[in-house]
């Protein structure tokens, strides 16, 4: 009986205002939503930046289904990637995601900004799209920031943030293919692990 | 007479100066790093030179002047020096040949230098007078000169073959030496330091979380800054490869 109304509901979601379907989301208007759910966050709740563990699961909440980390992890490690085992995998990008979140975080909680500037997105090709965006400060210059979108199943996935020119997760990519190529993927994770740790 | 002279061990930073000529003077003794990083251990103990400087002066010096200076001063401050270093983005906007770039940059400096009170009010930025940061490194960028190996320099930081020759362009060519106040060009260097630290204070904490190796990290997102600012912060897709080649 329960599941006839689950069926009958997600029915009637799927007919739902075409404003609710993915293919009406544009890359920016997801950059724009999660930005803007971020800083809701973080003005109605503003101890949150002194609170790294709760600020960080706020940032993973929000941020997190708009990311796709298999892309990102892929980008980062390369032929190393095609080669890691299902399981390794899964523990890399566990602790990628960790590291970067974690990283996303102390940068949007540590910037006092007066808004945020959206430049028209630029396309690389019918598939992949970057959103450039400038962070407006106090009276200093704004910090350029792009975001690197790509369609997945119909929605825009971020697999990159470049911040001022330098790109999120490629600024590893030297250091963690030559940690793999002496020492293995799991010698990686273990040191992700253990950094992920220490800055809890 | 000879006079033997018990072996004082050179401190970190003197070394690394002379390990920094010696390897300039015999490129190729060094190559153990990546192919952008054949003075890798050379770097690191530069590195950890001044990372060693700016933990015992330059990074409590910042946080002091940032905690006891009022937010309107501070930045009155930042952009004073600015105003600065807008005058040298102009000549090097004209070496690039970004003509109308160079003529917003005139623009800039003659509103900042007078309405804003000899720089210390960015009204340019207010009408829409990009604020651009160029310098002679980038300039060489842009005249097509790859950007070298990678160099830490004592006291200076992060930079490359190219940008270190840049950096001596930059320091000849600044406008404060037009002052000749003696002394106070001493002041003005240390404070201008002491206020370009205070604007990394922040990064602090969030390199803090990055970095899983603060060396490799610091290197890399300095390569792929430098190369976005030579484009103008359009890198060219793939101009990149190079600072790490797919395997």
């Amino acid at each position: 009986m329960r599941n006839v109304a689950a069926a009958l509901l997600s029915l009637l979601l799927l007919s739902a205002p075409p404003a609710f379907a993915d293919s009406h989301e544009t890359p920016e208007s997801v950059i724009r939503s999660a930005t803007n759910s971020v800083v809701e966050r973080l003005e109605a709740n503003p101890d949150l930046s002194r609170d790294p563990g709760r600020l960080y699961a706020m940032v993973n909440d929000v941020v997190l289904p708009h990311f796709d980390f298999n892309r990102i992890a892929r980008r980062v490690l390369g032929k190393y990637w095609r080669r890691a085992s299902d399981d390794q995998k899964r523990r890399f990008i566990s602790e990628f995601q960790t590291l970067l979140v974690k990283t996303y975080a102390v940068a949007v909680a540590s910037y006092e900004y007066e808004g945020i500037a959206y430049r028209s997105p630029r396309s690389r090709s019918e598939t992949e799209i970057s959103v450039p965006t400038e962070i407006t400060g106090n009276g200093g210059p704004g910090i350029p920031i792009t975001y690197e979108l790509h369609l997945v199943d119909g929605s825009w996935k971020v697999y990159d943030i470049v911040v001022d020119g330098v790109s999120l997760s490629l600024t590893y990519r030297n250091d963690f293919r030559s940690l793999v190529r002496q020492r293995g993927i799991d010698a990686l994770i273990a040191r992700l692990m253990a950094h992920n740790h220490e800055t809890r | 007479m000879t006079r033997l002279r018990a072996p004082t061990p050179f401190n970190a930073g003197l070394r690394a100066i002379v390990l920094c000529v010696l390897a300039l003077s015999l490129p190729g003794c060094a190559t153990t790093g990546p192919d952008h990083d054949p003075y890798e251990s050379m770097n690191r103990s530069v590195y950890a030179f001044n990372k060693a400087l700016d933990d015992v002066a330059i990074r409590p010096a910042a946080t002091l002047y940032e905690a006891i200076t009022p937010r309107f001063v501070s930045q009155a401050v930042t952009n004073f020096f600015g105003n600065l270093r807008d005058i040298q983005s102009v000549f090097y906007d004209l070496l690039q040949g970004k003509v109308p770039m160079a003529f917003g940059g005139v623009a800039r400096v003659a509103v900042n230098s007078t309405i804003g009170l000899a720089g210390m009010i960015d009204v340019g930025s207010e009408m829409g007078l990009e604020k651009r940061n160029e310098d002679f490194g980038q300039t060489m960028g842009v005249w097509g000169m790859d950007s070298g190996p990678y160099l830490v320099l004592p006291f200076l930081g992060p930079s490359s073959v190219r940008d270190a020759f840049g950096k001596g362009v930059d320091i000849v060519s600044d406008p404060l030496w037009l002052f000749g106040l003696g002394d106070w060009e001493y002041a003005a260097i240390g404070m201008r330091v002491v206020d370009d630290r205070a604007g990394l204070l922040r990064a602090d904490q969030i390199l803090g979380t990055a970095a899983i190796d603060e060396y490799t990290y610091v290197r890399d997102a300095y390569l792929q800054r430098r190369l976005s600012q030579v484009h103008d912060g359009d890198p060219p897709p793939g101009a990149d490869a190079e600072l790490s080649p797919e395997e």
